[in-house]
């Protein structure tokens, strides 16, 4: 055996080098070898800090006071040094965000490549730059507090691994996402997502399947519009064809999301997109139960089959209203509700909707086959009493729809009278959101042989109320007033009269809307009148109507010739909240 | 079809016909080849031992293209153990020189290698003392400077 000291006549990069294979705590120990060692420590080119060692109850001769001075050592010693990793582990929730953020704020300005944080301390939001970097190429984080993301760039980042992630909502995650234009890793092998939002009430999310969701706590959701996309390779895995039309159902499941939603099961409104739908069959092999579920959407699409859709009806056993957007279905060997008709003969549901009735995307999407399904809703449904068709046409010849409404055979026909028809068309899409949605709730003259008269109705009531609802100005029709999105409603031309009209039929509209429409914040009517007393009587009864569906609603009257506003004071309405 | 062969020559002059795909793996050698093909090439600084183990290494690692498909001829798993059978074999000298001889050929995997051995060794140590007498480093400091370094690092060693 050689007495020759080999290492220490290493070149220092190459010393540096093997000192990054060990923790850093390890490197420091050999600075204490030799003159030679001195320092070379702190230039290893990955810093690995861990500060679980000073926690040790039984080391008594260091503190959590140690670490912090012993990281602002090594980070002083290593500067204009490249860095290619850094790796901060604080389980010691004393030490102060302010430091940590002071030694992150070196690391990221010495373009580090590599970052892997494990914190424990509280957040409180102050640390929203580490997500704007533009070297940063791996980012793992695993932090105790919530984190909430104002702004994300990352352009270089490509594995992103979230490990504990827990965001304020989904949008802050979004950004994330957005922000990391490279990612080829979404979040690695730790791909997980948390949600830790007891009061959430409304739920917009739409994302790609995770591989785990440790933590979903929706306590208080009570509506929630998911967009749960399968990713490229659970696509490829699932075999999923171009037009979805596989005959057999799928043998394995390609992803997880039951654990998802199980989280959210206690909704009262869901909404589906086409691609959550997918997802369902390929990615949820039990489907919870959601017992409080009484409104769902499904969003459907030539290219996706309906396969989950039965298994997901009969987990639903409060459901009363069921609304399709678009009636697509593309395969051509089954129906729909093949195998289905004991669910549906013993079906609760009550009202059934279809939005973007008539719409045809593909040659396997034609009419017949739209108004097959719907004839066989109605025929195997026994506790429909309404039936809402959105049909989009501009053709009133399509609207007697002579072929369903008179040749059906007559015990059909018994069926067909028990739910009340309503087909709503597009007759001006400026006027449409309003009058359109009102007509749909009036009682009378809506039954089928009458749409003609419905017809003409809504003719008037768009002149009437050029309604300009600005949330929901895009998506039209698609939900009924009483769960109807809109925040804000304003009438321009309030109370000109036409014909037979008058202004109490007007103001007894308006407070249809104040019973009926829930999110309602803001009402504005735009008066046409020059007189005040008129503007302030409106007002008045507006004001003092006692049904209120939405109470904290503000409603102005605005008077167009005289410029002359009354405005409901907040805390009367808050008044009325309580009496309510 | 014949593959090309290079010729590499140690510090005693012996000489190595290596497949060129192999001896590629070396950045150094793929840019010597290309600047001085049909030449032999002399690595003065490496003894015909460590270039035998850098050869050995590189066969084993490399990739052939004409092959079709990964034609690597083990799973990523089987050469990682292969590499930690290899570098266990070597004694601590050779070892030095081979993590010298893949830094100045620049084999970045191989450096890799041997300074994760290194590393090892290095972390298998329970004190300075061990580490010291592991890798016959002498001690210039003094009592008090050694106290002093630990006081100033407040690392508990």
């Amino acid at each position: 055996m050689s007495s020759i000291d080999y290492i220490s006549g290493l070149p220092d990069c190459l010393i540096t080098h093997i000192l990054s294979f060990v923790s850093t705590k390890e490197a420091a120990s050999t600075s204490v070898l030799a003159k030679r060692w001195r320092y070379l420590f702190a230039f290893s080119p990955n810093l690995d800090l861990d500060d679980s060692i000073y926690l040790n109850p039984e080391n008594k001769i260091t503190s959590p006071r140690s670490f912090v001075h012993f990281v602002d050592r090594v980070l002083a010693l290593h500067q204009n040094i490249p860095l290619n990793r850094f790796s901060l582990k604080c389980e010691d929730a004393a030490i102060h965000l302010a430091i940590i953020a002071s030694w992150l704020l070196k690391v990221m300005e010495s373009g580090v490549l590599d970052l892997d944080l494990n914190i424990s301390c509280e957040m409180n939001d102050s640390l929203p730059w580490i997500f704007v970097n533009e070297t940063l190429v791996r980012l793992k984080l695993r932090v105790q507090d919530i984190l909430s993301i104002s702004n994300a760039n990352l352009p270089k980042v490509k594995t992103l691994c979230l490990d504990q992630f827990i965001v304020e909502t989904c949008d802050d995650f979004a950004k994330l996402l957005n922000g990391c234009q490279a990612l080829e890793e979404t979040i690695g092998e730790n791909n997980s997502v948390s949600f830790c939002t007891p009061n959430l009430v409304f739920l917009d999310y739409s994302d790609t399947i995770a591989d785990k969701y440790p933590k979903v706590e929706f306590g208080s959701l009570v509506e929630a519009r998911l967009d749960l996309r399968m990713t490229e390779d659970q696509l490829v895995e699932a075999k999923v064809s171009n037009d979805d039309i596989v005959i057999s159902p799928p043998e394995e499941m390609v992803g997880n999301v039951t654990k998802f939603l199980k989280g959210i099961c206690n909704v009262k409104i869901l909404y589906l997109s086409q691609y959550t739908l997918q997802a369902l069959t390929y990615c949820c092999k039990a489907i919870p139960e959601f017992n409080n579920l009484i409104h769902l959407t499904i969003q459907t699409h030539p290219e996706v089959s309906w396969r989950s859709l039965p298994a997901l009806l009969k987990n639903c056993p409060k459901i009363e209203t069921l609304v399709f957007e678009g009636l697509h279905y593309g395969d051509t060997i089954h129906t729909p509700w093949e195998g289905t008709s004991v669910w549906l003969s013993s079906s609760l549901v009550k009202k059934l909707k279809v939005l973007e009735f008539g719409v045809i995307f593909t040659y396997l999407d034609d009419m017949d086959k739209q108004m097959d399904t719907i004839k066989y809703f109605v025929e195997t449904m026994p506790n429909l009493e309404e039936v809402v068709l959105y049909y989009g046409t501009p053709n009133e010849d399509d609207l007697k729809l002579d072929s369903f409404f008179f040749e059906t055979p007559p015990s059909l026909k018994r069926r067909l009278a028990k739910a009340l028809f309503f087909l709503v068309i597009d007759v001006d899409d400026l006027d449409l959101n309003i009058s359109s949605e009102m007509c749909c709730q009036l009682p009378s003259e809506m039954f089928m042989s009458e749409t003609m008269g419905l017809h003409h109705k809504l003719k008037n009531c768009g002149e009437e109320d050029k309604g300009l609802c600005k949330p929901w100005e895009e998506e039209g029709l698609r939900t009924c007033l009483s769960s109807s999105p809109v925040k804000v409603l304003k009438i321009f031309k309030f109370g000109e009269i036409f014909g037979d009209e008058d202004i109490e039929e007007q103001i007894k509209q308006v407070q249809h809307f104040l019973e009926t429409m829930p999110n309602l914040e803001q009402l504005v009517l735009y008066y046409d009148t020059s007189f005040d007393e008129d503007v302030n009587e409106v007002s008045a009864q507006l004001q003092w109507h006692p049904r209120v569906a939405s109470p904290k609603c503000k409603i102005s009257v605005i008077s167009d010739g005289l410029c002359l506003s009354s405005t409901v004071p907040c805390s009367v309405m808050s008044k009325w909240g309580r009496l309510l | 079809m014949s593959k090309k062969m290079i010729v590499l020559k140690s510090s005693e002059g012996v000489s190595f016909v290596v497949e060129e795909a192999v001896a590629r793996q070396s950045k150094i050698i793929s840019f010597l080849v290309e600047e001085f093909p049909d030449r032999e090439l002399p690595l003065t600084n490496m003894t015909s031992e460590i270039l035998r183990k850098t050869i050995e290494y590189c066969k084993k690692h490399v990739v052939e293209d004409d092959g079709g498909g990964d034609s690597s001829s083990s799973s990523s798993g089987d050469l990682k153990e292969w590499d930690v059978k290899f570098v266990a074999e070597i004694d601590q000298p050779r070892l030095m020189d081979l993590l010298m001889a893949a830094n100045y050929l620049d084999i970045p995997s191989l450096l890799d290698v041997t300074c994760q051995k290194v590393a090892d060794t290095i972390a298998a140590c329970n004190d300075e003392k061990e580490i010291r007498a592991t890798f016959n480093i002498e001690n210039d400091f003094t009592e008090e400077e050694v106290e002093a370094i630990r006081m100033e690092n407040q690392y508990p060693i």
